[in-house]
């Protein structure tokens, strides 16, 4: 009797701590609205009356919040407050009024300070805040010359993005790409730098001779391009630093399409002999050369994988141009694309997810990505004409050229750098003095 | 011999009679009990749309009165305009006051959200606020009351275990839909951006806001994009505090004070 009035006791117990467990109400909360953060930016605090030779500190102060509000605003996932929709004012107390922010509807919120150092660098620290949690999410200091504020600027850009997005961001960086002016028949071709954002623009070649396929190496400031120097068309190696030039070798025929290995330590790129083209890899330290391809169809536009196993390249080789998929001895070779169309310039992205492509179809092109093993074909943009995806170090962003055709009274024929982000929707022009094809983003600056 | 012959047909035939009417009987219930998964699963989209609506009613039940009773206490008012036949500024006076009167009402109303706090605090002494509070007990117990009526109908006041279950799921249907709605935006850009799953745990006050910090599991050990995510589910849950607006039920604030919510993009994000 007793043992059945505890076995009674203990059932009934275990029924309530069942059912108390059970309270704990949870949710799976699946849908939700992707929409850009709204983030407040503040000038970061600097003095007036401390001169440098780029102005005041409270002036370059202002200008560092103002690029890095373009920067994130640039992307796509950020959406800036005007700032004279601020309650508060920028001011170098340690802890923001989080409440302010929050009724402006600020999620995250920039603050920071810029000061001048005895030995006439600038000292510029920033604070990114979480303002519904009241917390600081990170906070960085550097210390530079005044004149590099705008670098400064795209670093903290770069930090923001990475707290925000958990990506590694791309605003510190440069594209490299081909200057055009001139007549349709006399184009004068020049290299050319600037920052991403379209700043610190500078011409590298005097355009006496045509320049074409610049790209970075994914390791150093560094680019190969191909140069008709002296009419014959070769690939080159040039140093932005050190503003140095070598030809990578004297081959027979022509070689074009260069394109840097992850590593940096190869160059990867087709050379046509006889109306044929291969593909070949060419170490840099020992200048040996290496067939990867040999088809009588043409096979060019070669593009690593970001561990440089496998090569992507494209081919006539089925009948119509289309992009392959090899290991990076040349073995191994599959098709991947199997659409309607014509399909080049295939670029692996530096996150390895993805490979970026022009199609020509219909009397139009498109830029578009697919999974290595060609599944999930997405075109992103379509236009007259456009090519030449390059990807952003984080594999977020393409910068591609678009041209717009002739028209009848002589006019249009404009050729300009455009990006697109992954979603598609974020196109943006970015302007260049004269026109411009053929972009190649540089990695992240050191 | 008859009488053996006539007890074995009834004990026969009861035995069919059981047989045609219980057994199949059992079987239902099994099927029934069987079924009742999928059906709940249906339900929830159900008793979400009565909360839905049943959220509108509710304030607007709440109002019409008072214009039920300015009407009355403009009709009191007409007896002073004879009074104040003597002088001007009067009228202006009276005028005022049908204004003022309907004011209370309101404070009243929003008192309740403060005397939860002012309930733990036994020791002070009798205080205006208190009763006050006290006051305000008898129209929040109403309410409550009304909305249980409102979604469940009369007959189903006393709480069985059933009406908990469904009521759980409209509390977490509310809260699922304001998060869903008005509050989450999921980061797209990371690689792999669909698997990132956070559980956030949730705490609320009586009143429906924040108790304390919510909490993601795991944060400490997060990094990168992983973290992001964590850091979005949790702004969700800042961003649609306070949740007074469900009108929770007060009576059922065990079951809601603690909320385990799973972040799940991966139906949205491929």
């Amino acid at each position: 009797m007793q043992m059945l009035k505890i076995l009674i006791v203990s059932l009934i117990g275990f029924v309530s701590a069942t059912l108390s467990a059970q309270a704990v109400i949870e949710i799976d909360i699946t849908r939700g609205n992707v929409q850009p953060l709204p983030i407040a930016i503040t000038s970061l605090v600097g003095s007036d009356q401390e001169m440098t030779s780029n102005g005041s500190v409270m002036e370059i102060g202002q200008q560092i919040a103002q690029v890095v509000t373009a920067d994130l605003e640039r992307s796509g996932l950020f959406s800036a407050i005007d700032p004279r929709a601020f309650i508060n004012s920028a001011n170098a107390s340690p802890v923001p009024q989080f409440a302010n922010w929050r009724a402006v509807g600020a999620q995250a919120l920039v603050t920071g300070i810029a000061e001048l150092e005895e030995d006439g660098r600038v000292r510029v620290e920033f604070r990114l805040w979480d303002v519904l949690a009241g917390s600081q999410m990170t906070g960085l200091r550097y210390y530079t010359a005044p004149r590099n504020w705008r670098r400064i600027a795209h670093l903290i850009s770069d930090a923001i993005y990475k707290r925000l997005t958990g990506e590694d961001g791309y605003f510190d960086t440069r594209i490299v790409y081909i200057s055009e002016s001139g007549p349709y028949l006399d184009r004068i071709k020049r290299l050319a730098i600037m920052d991403q954002d379209g700043y610190n623009h500078k011409f590298l070649t005097d355009g006496s001779y045509m320049i074409l396929n610049p790209r970075f190496s994914p390791t150093s400031q560094e680019i190969t391009y191909l140069s008709f120097y002296n009419d014959t068309p070769r690939v080159y190696l040039f140093n932005i630093d050190t503003g140095k030039s070598e030809m990578l070798g004297e081959f027979e025929g022509m070689t074009f399409a260069p394109r840097f290995s992850p590593d940096g330590k190869k160059v990867i790129m087709s050379k046509a002999e006889n109306g044929n083209s291969d593909i070949f890899a060419m170490e840099l330290s020992t200048r040996r050369i290496q067939r990867l391809t040999s088809h009588s169809a043409i096979d060019t536009s070669p593009s690593y994988s970001p561990f440089g196993r496998y090569i992507t390249f494209n081919s006539d080789r089925g009948g119509s141009q289309q992009i392959y998929v090899m290991d990076a001895d040349g073995s191994n070779i599959k098709r991947i694309s199997f659409g309607d169309g014509l399909y080049a310039t295939p670029v692996w992205s530096p996150r390895g997810d993805l490979i970026a492509f022009t199609k020509q179809t219909g009397g139009k092109f498109y830029i578009g990505v697919m999974r290595p093993d060609g599944t999930g074909e997405r075109i992103l943009t379509e236009s007259y004409f456009e090519e030449g995806p390059t990807w952003s170090p984080n594999g977020r962003v393409l910068m591609y050229y678009r041209k717009y055709p002739y028209d009848n009274n002589g006019g249009g024929g404009e050729t300009q750098l455009w990006s697109i982000d992954l979603t598609g929707y974020n196109e943006r022009q970015i302007l260049t003095p004269l026109d411009g094809s053929d972009p190649a983003w540089s990695p992240l600056m050191e | 011999m008859k009488n053996a012959l006539i007890i074995s047909g009834i004990f026969h035939l009861s035995l069919l009679v059981f047989a045609a009417m219980d057994v199949p009987w059992f079987d239902t219930v099994e099927n029934a009990e069987m079924q009742v998964i999928p059906v709940e699963m249906v339900d929830i989209a159900e008793v979400t749309k009565t909360v839905e609506i049943a959220k509108v009613p509710e304030p607007q039940r709440d109002k019409p009165k008072p214009p039920e009773k300015q009407p009355e206490r403009m009709a009191e008012l007409p007896p002073p305009p004879p009074k104040m036949q003597s002088t001007m500024p009067l009228p202006t006076q009276t005028a005022e006051k049908p204004a003022e009167k309907p004011k209370p009402p309101v404070k009243r109303a929003e008192a309740p959200q403060v005397q939860p706090r002012s309930r733990p605090k036994p020791p002070s002494r009798y205080s205006a606020d208190r009763i006050a509070a006290l006051l305000n007990k008898v129209p929040e117990k109403e309410s409550v009351i009304e909305s249980l009526a409102e979604r469940f109908g009369p007959q189903e006041q006393q709480a069985t275990s059933l009406d908990v279950q469904r009521q759980t799921m409209s509390i977490s249907a509310a809260i699922r839909k304001k998060i869903e709605d008005q509050c989450w935006n999921p980061p797209s850009g990371a690689l792999d951006a669909g698997s990132l799953r956070v559980t956030v745990v949730m705490y609320l006050t009586p009143d429906g806001s924040l108790a304390r910090t919510p909490v993601a599991e795991d944060y400490a050990r997060m990094a990168g994009a992983q973290k992001v995510a964590a850091d979005s589910a949790l702004r969700a849950v800042r961003m649609c505090a306070p949740y007074s607006d469900l009108n929770l039920p007060k009576e059922m604030y065990d079951q809601w004070r603690e909320i385990k919510m799973n972040f799940d993009p991966s139906e949205m994000i491929s």
